[in-house]
């Protein structure tokens, strides 16, 4: 069984470095060509002979398969051309002037560059890896075949200069919402939604704090974990208050809870308990019998013994507020004994129901 | 009988690799020994030296069995050393510059 991964293996070590040395070879093609050009034949004959010879015989070796061999020819190569160029520096024919010799200036520069990317060697950070000039850090003189870091080689990264996963072609996910779910599986991918509701935001309908996804009842509220309301016989628990079926009854014109309406508070301070992050107003209002101040007052007062009630019966002092109206808000005709019994009244105003 | 003909006849033709290598190797050598004779070495250097590497390394590879190169690089080794030999010739025959 071992040979099958062995193989593999070595077919592509092999692979690797004969693409090694056939760049190296390339290289030192170019680098021959250059010092004949410069004059090598004459002026190092013996070391280009030796350059060319060994090139020749690296190519045979590679031919052949055997990398060991080639490598060395290559070395024996490299070395030559590199004294070849060296002792051809001046090799140029001399230049002859007719005349006024004094006004030719003779300005000789040797730019070497060994792998022929146009970078000299002096500032070339990689002098035997030609630059790959794809428009990034091309100044270095250093291929750089993958310009993003990404993993994914340049010539197959469709986003080479931003970095990306391989499922998304080498290109970034993008997320413009910032919710964790990428634009392209995204319904609402402008505004942040949680990846259960296709990232778009959840809906609370009844406002219970409970989204409707996980809200077996959307449409009433109800406290966790289910959403549905609660079984009060003596309240309703609405989206914008908290409904009682009967009224608070206070003493004629005082403001001390009668014990009639404690079991109705009861059921309002469990709604309390029930929504923990609700915040209610409690609303006092009277009839238009007696001045106006004093059913200001008397509203107020009563207002706060509701509120009191409730904060015994452990509902925390900063969910509550009581405020007294007087007889400035009613919700029927003064008129009427009915309509005057209508307008004496406490209201549960919630204020928040989540706490946001 | 026919088996054994095809013996003779792919031995004789496996025989002929070393034969030919040896025979380019050694006419390689004889006109190396001729172009430095004639001074190719000053004269032609370039085609005088690489004729000696290419005549080393075929020695090389016929002493590793490699008949084909070995031969390749002899006969390449005889005509630099032609062509150093007439360069040599050409600049022996050549009047003093005065």
């Amino acid at each position: 069984m071992r040979w099958r991964i062995v193989v593999p293996l070595l077919a592509v070590a092999a692979c690797a470095t004969s693409g090694k040395i056939l760049t190296k070879q390339d290289v030192l093609s170019k680098e021959i060509d250059k010092a004949r050009k410069s004059g090598a034949e004459r002026c190092a004959p013996r070391e280009l002979a030796m350059a060319v010879a060994n090139n020749d015989f690296a190519s045979t070796d590679i031919k052949l398969g055997h990398a060991t061999d080639a490598e060395t020819h290559l070395k024996v190569a490299e070395d030559s051309v590199k004294k070849a160029l060296d002792l051809s520096k001046d090799c140029g024919p001399k230049l002859v002037t007719v005349g006024k010799p004094e006004k030719v200036i003779i300005e000789k520069v040797e730019v070497k560059d060994s792998d022929g990317d146009g970078i000299p060697d002096d500032v070339d950070k990689c002098p035997l890896d030609p630059e790959d000039k794809d428009g990034f850090q091309d100044e270095d003189g250093c291929p750089d075949p993958d310009n993003d870091n990404d993993g994914i080689v340049d010539t197959m990264d469709a986003c080479p200069n931003n970095p990306g996963p391989l499922e998304n072609h080498g290109c970034p996910v993008l997320d413009r919402d910032g919710d964790g779910v990428p634009d392209t599986e995204d319904k609402c991918p402008d505004v942040p939604g949680p990846k259960e509701n296709q990232g778009c935001p959840d809906v609370d309908t009844d406002g219970d704090g409970i989204v409707d996804r996980l809200d077996k009842c959307p449409n009433e509220p109800g406290p966790p974990p289910d959403g549905c309301p609660r079984k009060y016989t003596l309240v309703v628990v609405k989206k914008e208050r908290i409904e009682i079926k009967q009224q608070v009854k206070f003493a004629t014109a005082k403001f001390k809870v009668l014990r009639a309406s404690f079991a109705l508070l009861n059921q309002v301070a469990q709604v309390l308990k029930d929504f923990p992050k609700m915040r209610v107003r409690i609303e006092g209002h009277t009839d238009n019998v007696g001045g106006e101040t004093s059913n200001l007052r008397l509203s107020q007062r009563r207002a706060d013994s509701v509120r009191a009630y409730l904060v015994a019966k452990g509902i925390a002092p900063d969910r509550l507020e009581a405020v007294g109206y007087g007889l400035t808000r009613p919700i029927a005709s003064n008129k009427t004994l009915k309509g005057r019994a209508q307008n004496r009244r406490t209201e549960f105003h919630v204020i928040t129901m989540t706490g946001e | 009988m026919r088996p054994v003909l095809a013996f003779v006849l792919l031995g004789t033709l496996a025989a002929c690799g070393p034969t030919l290598a040896t025979k380019s190797i050694i006419s390689a050598d004889i006109e190396i020994d001729a172009a430095r004779a004639a001074g190719a070495e000053k004269t032609a250097p370039y085609e005088y030296y690489a004729a000696e590497a290419y005549l080393h390394e075929a020695r090389m590879r016929n002493g590793y069995a490699e008949y084909e190169p070995a031969q390749d690089y002899a006969e390449k080794a005889r005509t630099l050393a032609e062509q150093a030999k007439k360069k040599a010739v050409g600049a022996s025959n050549r009047p003093e510059a005065k």
